[in-house]
């Protein structure tokens, strides 16, 4: 074992722990905001296991990503919420507990049995061939890629219209609000009361 | 030299079909045009099958006539492919009959007029369509295009229990047609060559195993249908929960295509299994026939009663298709016509009955001779033909079942003579109840709170033209039954004597071959009389 | 080397044409909307159905394209991609005439429910052709989103609201758990995301035994299974079907359905060829699961929405059987039922739309006496639920001939006579509404239907309803008797599609000899 091997063992060991602590530490902690903040200490060590593994691209997206964005989008989400709920016990909380740790349990067996059973077909490739990993990354995107990649432009276009639809507020047209007055017949339930009402208010203003 | 032929089967299953999708674009709201037309679209459908089977039919040739196939459904190996011969030729002709007249038979339906003829149209065509299918698939299309017409003719214009009677009817008859699509597609895929078509499957040589099987997928399907003893708990409801003119059509035409699949299925495709299965129909058939008429007895509901004696009549369909002799298939054909008139014209009367006094129960009814004079003469002629007075046709088919069966060289001795015992026993048993229900409708006092409204009067013309039409076949057929087994002799001889070629080898194999477990699992009286059996050629 | 010529060139980008039409139609929508505002909604519907029109006629003409591969392999052309590719688009094409009143009732803005359909149908096209994994991965998540968004569209309305959540969380759940195994698929083929090159790579490395695989391949089946809602991966079914607005479920059940029936076929086909007894036992066990129970919690249903909810996993169970049949004619029996199911089941959700808009409630209770208000309401949705319940001579009766005709065919004789015998139960509750409907009389009627308001067609949006909903019902009764170009289709797309060929002929193979042996151990 050479040095860099050794290096590798042990920042692995290192990163490992520090995964597996804060994601312990994110399900456990009673303050949503301790949890938010260990989050990112999971997105962080995992992006020091992208850079074991030769990948500084996507290292790099994993913190400006989650770490840059999704997780300080939770931040504010929790600071905008803020509220206070009493946490109430579940009847039979513990016989859950337990089956789902046994459940659990289980499948980290299986899988683990498999992740030691198979003959993994390690890459060939040595990383020292692949001087840039970037533009590694876009000949893929342009070519064999290309699909994907482009189809992911209408998947995040849709999801942003998507998202402004959740969250603005409807207006109800002038129109509608009149013929629902005159054809009692034609409203449907499936739409809630306050919005007929919230129609109705509108007019009168 | 190839001229055009008129697709004669083709028009009668079409022709009703059309004009039950045509009937909602008929300006009416009263029901009286749809009535006309519905009426006018049954005549002219009889014309044209009388017609077509008068110029094309010929009574001495037993293949297919009137063939005709279209390829429908190449991947599926469905073709339209329709013919008749003498089984199918006279039904065919039945239901046309018995539909016309349940159409004239509705007169007076005011609820939903417009979707009760469409159903009648479409239960039109299937009926037909039935009994002209030559194709395993188009047989299984048409069996289930009846259900949801029935279905809906008994839960809508149906009696006070009809929802439950409609939905018993449809469960029991789509539950039990499953098996004629699970046998049909068994046989089909059996061997080189897959095919629907019935003739085609008749040749087809199959292992013994997979024929039992087969033939105990199509015994409980038309077990049901016909109906057979412990299958038959949907038809007491559905008949006596059905107005008058749909229980024509049920007791008069539906039953016959239970009796008419088992001869064409069991007996013409399965002759092997047939005759391992025959002592069990026999059986069954003299169960029928007891058990019904016991049940007939304690009906105090006029319809139910007429419906228990159904079950009774066809039990001797059973004996008949089951004794191994031409007289006795004979029989059952004749049995199956003269069954389907006089259960016809036996519902339509109770319908007449009712539509007068309101009620089906017999205990309330009493002295109605007095008032209906002409109601009472018809009922009786039916009754008496029911209970098989000589001179009728019901005495014929019974008489020519007895005759089959007496005869009959396949079994033994003690056998037959048990069977002729205890189906004599339910013929006793017939008169009885069919006389004592007369008794308690139209003799004696009428009851207090008993009156006659809306009609006020005997039977109308209408009424006595319908059951005069079904009567005067029942009694020229009694006088001179040539008129009906001349359309069919030929065919249920040649049916006959095709199962009676198979008997030898059959008792070939048995002792030849080393399964004998299949021997012992099944019925055995009437294998140990094939086995036994001194007289076999 | 000039990178983008030689790339260019093995690109054949004509193959999604389809694909490009749609999105471009969901570019003008979305643009005209922005431009000419509310006022908009009057003709942006018709954009979109054109579009959609445009694609089918593209997508005819890719018939026997040459060049099936697309995109250096990402995506595949072939025969059997068009024809679900045109299932989708059909879909969605009579899905939209049904929502233009729906929508407009409700208050909410329908270009941007029109758009999303729109992206739901491209995620849904490229699904049923995508050949690569990250292609499968991407264009089931574009699937999946739109119709997370579409559930909860009805933002205003709490059922909505907690259907969309649900089905937010267990799909994504599915969707990881789907993730995870084609992860390990990539790891056993040696890094490889092309769905061919994983076929031949996977025998090679691993053989046929293996237990990463056997892992790999219950994750990808528990994926698929989510989205064809097989039981018991089903959960949300009801729940999202009776919260989401009709429309988005009317497409839910038979587009997003279809394509997870592509991606089925295509996955399981091509990458697990070497495991096809496992995944056809796993199958099994869903389809028995799926037809049994699908049939039997529908009986109890009261709304007609839960109720169709279970009767579509019940469908799904159905279709499965053609799919473990595994046969030319098992496929294309499965095409087959999809295209007879589309218009069906289409068609019974305008019916019940329609009903939803003009009483305002979808509890079968309240269709009593529905014949003396509204015949032709009663005739289409009678029709469309006979043909589900497979009553001759609807289409759907040809439909499930079929299905169970090729799975007797390929000797699943149990699986067939469970297929008949569900069958049977399903009609008693689909003809449980049609007595509802016809069978009431008039003093029984229900309140909704006493106050049923006097039938308006001139309502903005009514008659596109109208016209997509007697498109469907005259489909559907006239589809089965007429069915021989629907046939000739389905088996043409199965035959001309290579991945199918290969399968089907060493399954054949294998099934002659269980055949003989049964026959053998029968005559015995």
């Amino acid at each position: 074992m050479n040095l860099a091997e050794g290096v590798q063992i042990v920042s692995f060991g290192i990163l490992a722990v520090m995964m597996i602590g804060t994601a312990l530490g994110v399900v456990l902690l009673p303050k949503i905001v301790h949890s938010a903040f260990l989050l990112a200490g999971v997105f962080i060590s995992i992006s020091g296991l992208y850079i074991l593994l030769n990948a500084d691209f996507v290292a790099a997206a994993q913190i400006l990503v989650y770490v840059g964005a999704v997780n300080v989008l939770i931040l504010f989400a929790i600071m905008l919420v803020n509220k206070q709920e009493d946490y109430v016990e579940l009847p039979g909380r513990t016989i859950r507990k337990v089956a789902t740790g046994v459940v659990c349990f289980g499948l980290f067996a299986l899988l683990g049995t498999m992740v030691l059973a198979t003959p993994w077909s390690l890459s060939t490739t040595s990383p020292s061939v692949v001087d840039n990993t970037v533009i590694a990354l876009g000949e893929h995107f342009f070519s064999d890629y290309l699909l994907p990649f482009e189809l992911a432009s209408v998947l995040l276009l849709m999801a942003m219209v998507g998202a402004i639809i959740l969250a603005r507020r409807d207006l109800i047209p002038e129109s509608m609000a009149d013929e629902n007055t005159v054809t009692t017949g034609l409203t449907l339930p499936e739409r809630p009361r306050e919005l007929a009402r919230l129609g109705s208010e509108e007019q009168d203003s | 030299m190839e001229t055009f032929q008129i697709p004669w089967l083709t028009a009668t299953i079409v022709l009703p079909l059309i004009a039950a999708i045509a009937i909602p674009l008929i300006p009416d709201k009263e029901g009286k045009t749809v009535r006309l037309y519905a009426l006018c679209v049954g005549l002219a459908n009889l014309t044209l099958m009388v017609y077509g089977f008068w110029k094309n039919y010929s009574f001495s040739n037993t293949d297919f006539q009137l063939q005709e196939t279209y390829t429908w459904i190449a991947q599926l190996g469905l073709n339209w492919s329709v013919g008749v011969d003498g089984l199918s030729m006279p039904l065919i002709l039945l239901s046309g009959l018995v539909t016309t007249l349940a159409i004239l038979a509705s007169w007076k339906v005011d609820r939903k007029p417009k979707l009760y003829y469409a159903l009648i149209l479409v239960l039109y065509s299937a009926q037909i369509g039935v009994f002209a299918a030559q194709d395993l698939l188009l047989f299984f299309l048409m069996w289930e295009i009846e259900l949801v017409p029935v279905y809906l003719l008994i839960s809508i214009w149906g009696g006070k229990k009809r929802l439950y009677a409609a939905t018993k009817f449809i469960l029991y008859t789509a539950l039990a047609s499953i098996f004629i699509l699970v046998a049909g597609l068994a046989l089909a895929f059996y061997g080189d060559n897959l095919t629907f078509n019935i003739a085609e499957l008749g040749l087809k040589d199959y292992p013994l195993s997979l024929e039992l099987l087969a033939y105990v997928g199509f015994l409980i399907a038309f077990g049901v249908k016909l109906p057979i003893f412990p299958l038959h708990t949907w038809l007491p409801d559905a008949h006596s929960q059905a107005s008058a003119p749909v229980s024509m059509i049920l007791a008069g035409v539906l039953l016959k295509m239970g009796g008419y699949g088992l001869i064409r299925f069991n007996i013409e495709i399965l002759p092997h299994a047939h005759i391992k299965f025959a002592p069990l129909l026999v059986i069954l058939g003299v169960i029928n026939i007891v058990y019904g008429a016991f049940t007939a007895f304690a009906q105090t509901n006029l319809k139910r009663r007429l419906a228990s004696s159904s079950i009774s009549h066809m039990g001797f369909v059973l004996i008949g298709i089951a004794s191994f002799t031409d007289l006795g298939l004979n029989g059952a054909m004749l049995q199956m016509l003269s069954h389907g008139l006089i259960a016809a014209s036996l519902f339509f009367l109770s319908g007449a009955t009712y539509d007068r006094t309101h009620t089906l129960m017999m205990d309330e009814m009493g002295g109605m001779a007095k008032t209906m004079p002409k109601t009472f003469a018809m009922f009786t002629t039916g009754a008496m033909a029911s209970l098989a007075l000589p001179g009728m046709s019901g005495f014929v088919g019974e008489l020519t079942i007895f005759l089959g069966i007496a005869t009959s060289d396949v079994y033994s001795q003690t056998f037959k003579v048990g069977i002729v015992f205890l189906t004599a026993v339910g013929l006793i048993l017939t008169p009885i109840y069919l006389l004592s229900m007369l008794r308690e409708v139209f003799y004696g006092e009428s009851k207090v709170d008993f009156k006659i409204d809306r009609f006020q009067a005997d039977a109308q013309p209408r009424e006595i033209f319908i059951a005069t039409c079904l009567l005067l076949p029942v009694i020229g057929i009694g006088l001179y039954p040539k008129i009906a087994t001349t359309t069919y002799d030929f065919k249920t001889t040649e049916i006959a004597s095709k199962t009676r070629a198979a008997l030898p080898v059959i008792v070939q194999q048995q002792t030849n071959n080393n399964d004998r477990a299949f021997i012992s699992a099944l019925p055995t009286s009437g294998d140990l009389a094939i086995l036994t059996a001194p007289q076999l050629p | 080397m000039d990178f983008s010529s030689s790339v260019a060139s093995q690109l054949h980008a004509g193959t999604i044409l389809p694909e490009g039409i749609v999105i471009i139609t969901l570019m003008t929508i979305l643009v005209g909307d922005l431009i000419f505002g509310r006022s908009s909604s009057r003709w942006l519907p018709y954009v979109a159905m054109f579009g959609l029109f445009n694609s089918i006629v593209a997508l005819f003409f890719q018939w026997n394209n040459p060049n099936a591969i697309a995109f250096l392999g990402s995506f595949s052309g072939d025969n059997l991609s068009i024809v679900f590719r045109g299932i989708v688009v059909l879909s969605a094409m009579v899905t939209i005439p049904m929502s233009i009143r729906y929508i407009q009732q409700s208050g909410t803005s329908l270009a941007e429910f029109i758009a999303i359909m729109l992206t739901a149908t491209t995620g849904g096209m490229f699904l049923c052709g995508a050949n690569e994994l990250t292609m499968v991965f991407i264009s089931l998540e574009m699937l999946s989103i739109s119709s997370y968004l579409m559930t909860g569209y009805m933002k205003r309305d709490p059922r909505s609201n907690e259907a969309a959540l649900k089905y937010l969380l267990i799909g994504a759940a599915s969707s990881a758990i789907f993730l995870y195994g084609m992860s390990l698929l990539y790891g056993l083929s040696g890094g490889e995301t092309n769905l061919n090159i994983i076929a031949t790579k996977i025998t090679a490395i691993n053989g046929t035994q293996s237990l990463g695989l056997a892992i790999s391949l219950v994750f990808i089946i528990a994926g698929i299974a989510f989205k064809i809602s097989a039981v018991p991966f089903h959960q949300w079914t009801p729940d999202v079907y009776e919260g989401s607005p009709t429309p988005v479920v009317a497409f839910l059940s038979v587009g997003s359905k279809a394509a997870g029936f592509a991606l089925a076929i295509r996955l399981l086909v091509t990458a697990f060829g070497s495991m096809t007894e496992q995944w056809h036992f796993i199958f099994t066990a869903l389809a028995i699961l799926s037809m049994v129970l699908g049939n039997v919690v529908a009986l109890a249903q009261t709304s007609i929405k839960r109720m169709l909810a279970y009767s579509s996993i019940a469908q799904a169970g159905f279709v499965m059987i053609g799919l473990i049949a595994g046969t030319d004619n098992g496929y294309s029996s499965m095409i087959f039922y999809l295209f007879i199911y589309l218009f069906m089941n289409l068609g019974a959700f305008t019916c019940i739309i329609l009903f939803s808009l003009r009483t305002g409630t979808d509890q079968i209770s309240e269709y009593a006496g529905l014949y003396q208000k509204d015949p032709l309401l009663t005739l289409c949705l009678s029709i469309c639920l006979l043909s589900l319940g497979g009553i001759p001579p609807m289409a759907g009766f040809f439909g499930k001939i079929y299905l169970f005709w090729a799975g007797w065919q390929a000797g699943l004789y149990g699986l067939v006579l469970l297929g008949l015998i569900t069958s049977v139960i399903s009609i008693y509750y689909y003809i449980r509404v049609v007595k509802m409907m016809v069978v009431k009389e008039p003093q029984e009627m229900s309140e909704s239907v006493k106050n049923y308001p006097a039938i308006n067609w001139k309502l903005a949006g009514m008659r596109p309803l109208q016209a997509s909903l007697i498109f469907a019902t005259v489909v559907t009764s006239l589809a089965g008797i007429l069915s021989n170009p629907l046939f000739t289709l389905s088996a043409n797309s199965v035959n001309s599609t290579p991945i199918l060929r290969s399968a089907i002929i060493t399954q054949e193979i294998t099934q002659s000899t269980i055949q003989v042996s049964s026959v053998e151990d029968l005559i015995n």
